[in-house]
């Protein structure tokens, strides 16, 4: 077997490629050494390459922090409750609507994409979760962004394109709707459903808005919440002379702050490597035929 | 055909087994989490059934911004110490004050703010008529003497009245024990002695000593500045003798557009001599709050004039590198149009407590944030119970050295202190006193506070003043006046500062300016002045 010529093109596109890829990581890197270096080097803004006086006092920190041990608790809970709900609910609007003989599922896919287009918008949204009494509880989190219409429509793509034989072969050993469903259908979309527990995952893990609207106990709170508390108000520039009498030290150390980033992205960043491999080919789903 | 037609049916069955879903965990939420469905409604919370003979304590819910620096605890000493004297339990709920206004703007606009809310002044002014507020007024004449008492102490409060009544309890310092803080120039008076240097008295003074530390350290900028020039010269263009923009000018008695007053020129001409030699940091333009802080705390910068409390921040980590390094204050610099003032921040804070129009114990919160106006309230909702975290001797507050003691491992120990007894401007206290900052922090922030303090009663720092309330009308056209008077100000500022444009072209400037507006705007501000004095 020959070995393919390393051209002048080569050379010269590996090279941007890697500065590339260095801009990209070079500030995910610089949280992680700044997060880990000492307080003081970091103020006075000696750290750029290399962590300075390695010190881990700053996850000591956190982790001795209540609120914050809790809150990651309740990222937890809030992103695998609202992940099963989310491919539960998906894919069980995404499978009749798959179906050609379903009578009915322009109309209804209509409605459904109509949503995409049209939003009531935050007050209105509040209003029916007010008034189905889920503010403060752990529903108001994961019920409203119950199915996002277009990984629904998404995994609509996928199910039609499943042979139509298989379906028929199925009834004809007697099975019903359900367990084609359950024993034919789902077992063959598993890239799919990795990729959509990746995409949920992600979405449930990030938010802090709905939690921010819905709930009122501190007990309840996700860590993105906590996360932004930290980073955006204990930034220094969120100080202004103007605060009366409160004074300068309150702001959180920087190396705190980037400890927190790191301990609230970690684990989503965990999933990828296990999802990779179904996750390339789930995302192309959809891409083909519309 | 047959199987087509019998799928149908099943598919529509599947879709009911979705939309029960649904329904089944809606109604979940029903019975798992009931009594926590009770506190997200505070106003539905229980009716009081026997009235006012019973003795029944009241809960309340009250929300407010929590700062990650002092977490807000529930059932602190202080809330027990409300609840013990004016028979109030009090529900706090934390909002991260990061996203609090996006909170309280959407409680506000449904309609659904708990009994008790903390709110920023200008939000007070906005959504006061809205209704969603309890208009205070008649409450505090029946049922609060000691707010009123601070009414008449503080007459700065008269501007937070709308159409003249109070729709929140403001926050106010107990000024006797308040720290003094504000933007006050500070420097490395380790580098004037190195240098053989005295103190500079005046700005003429500040750069011939810039000059020198530039000559013998010529890597450095020894003057930054963060959020850009124009942020500074709201308190910079005061100490040269104007003000920027809009300003209550003491000696005029008057609001005063200040790049109209002739020694406007002043101020722009010496930060264009700090820049074009190196004096000033070149990047005072964009510099972040953060570089700001490197450039001070690295030593590469050696004076700034801005909230002095960051010096010991700089100076904990410059000692780090150089044990003599130290940061102080500079006292008040004669400008050279003659004039000797700074500003200071007022230590009121002027945000308010506001109640639920729709609460179902006016009486009772009114009764109890006039208890926190008292001495006895101010007291426990700023260090604790008595006798445990202070004792009071000859009138002078002592905090608990056990309490100190326990905190003192503390990375920020007044901070953990505070969030532990559930007291001052960060947890719920309508008036705050700073012993308990004075004791731990630093003593060079006593120094300081105590140095401007003097400048104060000499009359050289002069407290900054409140807005006088608007209408909605003039708020609406100040709105409109202030954007294009602002856009041309941000445009130029620079350019003054960087030389790109003379400051012999300051009188063009300044018609541009009063095309823009500037008059209107300031005669808005002072019929509205004139408006309170009658």
């Amino acid at each position: 077997m020959k070995l393919r010529k390393f051209s002048a093109f080569d050379t010269v596109n590996y090279a941007l490629m890697l500065a590339l890829i260095g801009i990209m990581l070079y500030p995910l890197y610089y949280i992680l050494i700044v997060s880990v270096s000492h307080g003081g080097a970091v103020a006075r803004g000696e750290v750029t390459w290399l962590p300075v006086d390695v010190t881990l006092k700053a996850y000591e920190i956190i982790f001795s922090d209540a609120p914050i041990v809790n809150a990651y608790k309740n990222t937890l809970l809030y992103t695998s409750l609202g992940v099963l709900i989310n491919l539960t609910c998906t894919a069980l609007c995404a499978y009749p609507l798959s179906r050609r003989e379903f009578v009915g599922k322009q109309w209804l896919s209509l409605f459904i994409v109509f949503t995409m287009f049209f939003d009531g918008g935050m007050i209105p949204r509040f209003l029916v979760v007010n008034s189905l009494g889920m503010i403060d509880t752990v529903w108001a989190i994961v019920i409203p962004p119950a199915v996002s219409v277009m990984y629904m429509i998404m995994m609509r793509t996928f199910f039609q394109d499943i042979p139509e034989a298989l379906h028929e072969s199925a009834y004809m050993d007697g099975a019903n709707d359900w367990v084609v469903f359950r024993k034919v259908v789902l077992p063959l979309s598993a890239p799919l459903m990795a990729t959509m527990t990746l995409f949920y995952a992600v979405m449930h893990w990030n938010s802090f808005f709905p939690a921010l609207i819905y709930l009122n106990e501190s007990k309840r709170y996700p860590i993105q919440m906590i996360l932004r508390n930290i980073v955006i108000q204990g930034d220094l520039s969120a100080q202004s002379v103007e605060m009366a009498g409160v004074m300068g030290n309150m702001i959180v150390d920087q190396n705190i702050k980037y400890a927190v980033v790191i301990i609230s992205i970690l684990p989503i960043l965990l999933l990828y490597p296990f999802l990779q491999k179904y996750f390339v080919k789930g995302a192309m789903i959809g891409s083909v035929k519309g | 055909m047959m199987v087509l037609k019998t799928s149908k049916t099943r598919y529509a069955l599947l879709l009911l087994l979705l939309l029960s879903l649904v329904t089944a965990a809606c109604s979940g939420s029903g019975n798992g989490t009931a009594p926590a469905d009770n506190a997200g409604k505070p106003e539905a919370a229980a009716p009081e059934t026997s009235g006012a003979a019973t003795p029944d304590p009241v809960e309340i819910t009250v929300m407010r911004g929590d700062a990650p620096i002092q977490p807000l605890v529930k059932d602190s000493p202080a809330q027990k110490e409300i609840m013990s004297h004016t028979n109030v339990i009090i529900n706090l709920e934390g909002v991260p004050n990061s996203d609090y206004d996006a909170k309280s703007n959407t409680l506000i606009a449904t309609n659904n703010v708990p009994d008790v809310m903390h709110i920023k002044r200008a939000d007070l002014i906005t959504h006061a008529n809205s209704g969603v507020f309890l208009n205070l007024s008649d409450y505090i004449e029946t049922y609060a003497p000691n707010f009123l008492k601070w009414v008449e102490q503080e007459p700065e409060l008269d501007k937070l009245r709308i159409d003249g009544d109070f729709y929140g309890f403001p926050i106010v310092a107990n000024k006797e024990h308040a720290a003094f803080v504000g933007g006050l120039p500070m420097i490395r008076t380790d580098i004037l002695q190195e240098l053989n240097l005295a103190m500079p008295t005046s700005f003429d003074e500040l750069y011939e000593v810039l000059k020198a530390m530039k000559a013998a350290y010529p890597d450095s900028y020894p003057w930054t500045m963060r959020n850009g020039a124009e942020a500074n010269l709201k308190t910079l263009a005061f100490a040269f003798g104007n003000g920027y923009p809009t300003y209550y000018d003491p000696e005029d008695s008057q609001y005063v557009f200040g790049p109209m007053k002739d020694s406007f020129a002043d101020v722009l001409t010496y930060l264009n001599k700090l820049y074009k030699e190196g004096l000033l940091d070149p990047n005072f333009a964009t510099n972040t709050a953060q570089q700001w802080q490197q450039n001070l705390s690295s030593g590469k910068s050696f004076f700034f004039f801005d909230n002095y409390t960051f010096a010991t921040n700089f100076n904990l980590s410059l000692q780090e590198i150089d044990k003599t390094a130290q940061f102080d204050m500079v006292p008040v610099l004669t400008a050279p149009s003659g004039a000797k003032r700074h500003y200071m921040d007022s230590p009121n804070s002027y945000n308010s407590y506001v109640v639920s129009s729709k609460t179902e114990h006016p009486e009772e919160i009114v009764k109890m944030f006039d208890w926190m106006y008292s001495e006895e309230g101010m007291e426990a909702t700023n260090f604790g119970t008595p006798g445990v975290h202070f004792t009071k001797e000859n009138g002078k507050i002592v905090i608990s050295p056990d309490l100190l003691a326990e905190f003192s491992g503390k990375s920020d120990p007044y901070r953990a202190m505070q969030s532990y007894t559930g007291t001052g401007l960060l947890a719920f206290a309508v008036v705050t006193d700073d012993t308990p900052m004075l004791t731990i922090s630093p003593p060079k922030l006593t120094d300081w506070s105590d140095m401007v303090k003097a400048q104060v009663s000499e009359g050289s720092i002069v407290e900054k003043v409140l807005d006088p309330p608007f209408t909605e009308a003039e708020r609406e056209q100040l709105k409109q006046l202030n954007s294009s008077v602002n856009t041309i100000l941000t445009q130029n500022i620079d350019k003054f500062i960087f030389g790109a444009r003379p400051v012999s072209e300051l009188d063009a400037f300044r018609n541009e300016l009063n095309k823009a507006g500037a008059a209107e705007i300031v005669a808005i501000y002072n019929a509205a002045l004139a408006r309170m004095g009658s």
